[in-house]
């Protein structure tokens, strides 16, 4: 199959609510060609009615959509020209394998041939070669995800959508279709817009994240920035585990932030953020950033002193928890081939260590 | 599919058939029984009553009736019936379960009231026209099967495929013929084919609103029963027992196996 050419979506100010209840508002969404676009959110965050307006399923109360520059918000579903995955495949049950991949081939006065033809290729594409007369229901969870996949793309839509497509695959089949989903759209050069709310599935697809909340945009990046660097403790929260530690801003100095909290502790911070001394922030911490030593260290930005209170093994690490004051417990990543050698016991006093390029500062809410 | 059923199942649903069965074989006993009146069990074999029926004119033209009227009846319950239940089902509209209880109430109330209610407004109307008469009388009797019927089969209906098809490109009228159909087919002929089994077999409607021109079988039969009491009462009864079979058979054949595809 030749590679297609992705659209450029855009949603402007885009809003939609269902009586009083505003379920999206005032979002701002850009997806390039090519590339993947994840909404992420935990739910009834709005992405899924989001995904919908995009395919026209829905219609926004407010705001524009546009596929590659034109305005599609008043075009009904199935003059858009787009792909769609859905969240228990939707396949349709009285047709076979084949009849479905052509389902939309045939909609669109493709010829029997042609059709035939470019059914069979996309099964190929899904490795579902002569799977084509059986019937949705005799196919396993997976198969029947790569025959939605299968006909989602024949057509070579402009645009795929995807609404929590993996979400009722066991762990390992999910992962997979994962890596086979990722290939596939780079491989088309589709612009791909999925929607889940499984952290790790967006980190694993997508290029860029939009991370939503309660209708909003809350921070939008590629996957690893949004992991870097998120600007809020929802973010920070949502994706990836973090510390939190209410702190001011003291001082702000080229690329470096100074924090204190109530208790005196100094923070220092080479992470670029845009808050100043008024905003309400707290230091984020990944658990896995921290580095453990037994005993008191002097005081010094980026150190907390504490007790250990307990472990968890966890496989590749442990994770440790330790107080730090008045009920105040952070926790920590250790990696196992470190628990070896140094592995912290409940009631010890150890010290944890962070360097300023791992201090987040986030919006606290 | 293959679990287990427990035995106890078995001899429970095993003496419910048995219930519901064993009286209609008892007419199918007596009508091949060689005596001049209906005794059971019966004595001898025959079919000669069988012969006796279908080579009375009357008997013929009283089940060529009762086919055409059943025949009317389910076209017009269904072509008032799928519209019906289409709107209750897909729209939300106030007053819906008043509506939805208004044309099921013919269910609830005694049928012989529905048909006297019927006769007095046709007296009042003046009304000579039997067949219609006898057609609306039946339809407000069927409306409430296919309704039923089809309602249920589109609250199945998976509005997830209609998402789905509309993506791909299929037009309002093509996910209404292509996708919505085959999903609703079953509900329909079933709704159909009770509509034809209740209007062929009714009696207390027909007894107010029929003549001596439009005599359905089942009011035929009675008649035969008081002028007469030989075995071509249990023939006639026989008949009507293979037919509605029949017309199970034509269920499980195109309904019933398509369920099973679509359920598995």
């Amino acid at each position: 199959m030749a590679t297609s050419q992705g659209a450029e979506v855009r949603l402007t100010g885009i809003c939609r609510s269902y009586g009083d209840a505003q379920v999206v508002s005032d979002v701002n969404l850009r997806a390039s060609g090519g590339e993947i676009l994840a909404l992420l959110g935990p739910s009834g965050c709005g992405k899924t009615t989001t995904l919908r307006m995009i395919a026209g399923l829905v219609q926004p109360s407010a705001g524009e959509i546009t596929i590659d520059g034109a305005s599609v918000t008043g075009l009904p579903v199935h003059r858009r020209n787009l792909g769609m995955l859905f969240q228990n495949y939707a396949l349709f049950p009285h047709l076979t394998v084949l009849e479905n991949v052509a389902f939309g081939l045939t909609m669109r006065g493709v010829s029997r041939a042609e059709t035939a033809r470019l059914a069979l290729q996309a099964l190929d594409l899904v490795r579902l070669t002569g799977f084509g007369d059986r019937m949705p229901a005799a196919l396993s969870g997976g198969q029947q995800q790569r025959v939605a996949m299968a006909r989602a793309i024949v057509y070579r839509p402009r645009v795929l959508l995807l609404d929590e497509p993996f979400g009722a695959l066991d762990k390992k089949l999910r992962e997979e279709m994962q890596i086979e989903l990722r290939q596939l759209c780079n491989e088309l050069g589709l612009t791909t817009i999925l929607v889940t709310h499984d952290q790790e599935e967006a980190l694993v697809l997508a290029d860029q994240i939009a991370v939503m909340r309660g209708g909003c945009i809350e921070q939008v990046a590629a996957a690893r920035a949004i992991y870097e660097r998120p600007v809020s403790h929802f973010v920070a929260d949502f994706i990836g585990t973090s510390n939190f530690l209410p702190a001011g801003i003291v001082e702000r100095t080229g690329g470096r932030t100074v924090l204190r909290n109530a208790q005196g502790l100094v923070f220092e911070s080479t992470v670029a953020n845009d808050f100043t001394a008024q905003d309400r922030v707290a230091v984020a911490i990944r658990p896995e950033s921290v580095k453990l030593t037994p005993g008191v260290a002097p005081a010094a930005a980026n150190t907390l002193t504490g007790t250990i209170r307990r472990s968890l093994f966890k496989g590749q690490i442990i994770s440790v928890w330790m107080e730090i004051g008045e009920g105040t417990e952070i926790v920590v990543s250790v990696p196992i081939e470190q628990a070896g050698t140094t592995k912290p016991e409940p009631g010890e006093v150890w010290t944890a260590r962070w360097s300023q390029e791992r201090t987040l500062v986030v919006r606290e809410q | 599919m293959n679990e287990t059923v427990s035995p106890l199942l078995k001899v429970v649903v095993g003496i419910i058939l048995l219930i519901v069965v064993a009286p209609l074989v008892v007419p199918l006993l007596m009508s091949i029984s060689d005596t001049p009146f209906i005794v059971f069990p019966p004595q001898g074999f025959t079919l000669k009553w069988y012969g006796a029926v279908l080579a009375n004119p009357e008997a013929r033209a009283s089940f060529l009736f009762s086919l055409e009227l059943a025949a009317i009846v389910t076209g017009v319950s269904l072509l008032l019936g799928v519209p019906c239940a289409a709107g209750l089902t897909r729209f939300k509209l106030p007053g819906q379960d008043a509506i939805l209880g208004l044309i099921l109430s013919p269910l609830i109330v005694p049928l012989i009231v529905t048909g006297v209610a019927l006769l007095q407004l046709f007296a009042m109307l003046g009304s000579r026209a039997t067949l219609l008469q006898l057609v609306i009388g039946h339809t407000v009797v069927c409306l409430p099967y296919v309704i039923r019927s089809v309602s249920a089969s589109l609250l199945l209906v998976n509005r997830n495929l209609e998402d789905a098809a509309s993506v791909l490109g299929a037009p309002p009228h093509i996910v209404a013929t292509r996708v919505i159909w085959p999903q609703v087919r079953p509900g329909i002929l079933a709704g159909g084919i009770f509509s034809f089994i209740v209007s062929f077999d009714d009696y207390p409607i027909s007894m107010w609103l029929a003549d001596g021109n439009h005599f359905p079988v089942p009011l035929y039969l009675y008649t035969v029963i008081e002028r007469s009491f030989d075995p071509s009462i249990a023939a006639i009864a026989s008949l009507m027992i293979f037919f509605a079979l029949l017309l199970v058979l034509v269920i499980e054949k195109v309904f019933g196996l398509s369920l099973a595809r679509l359920a598995s």
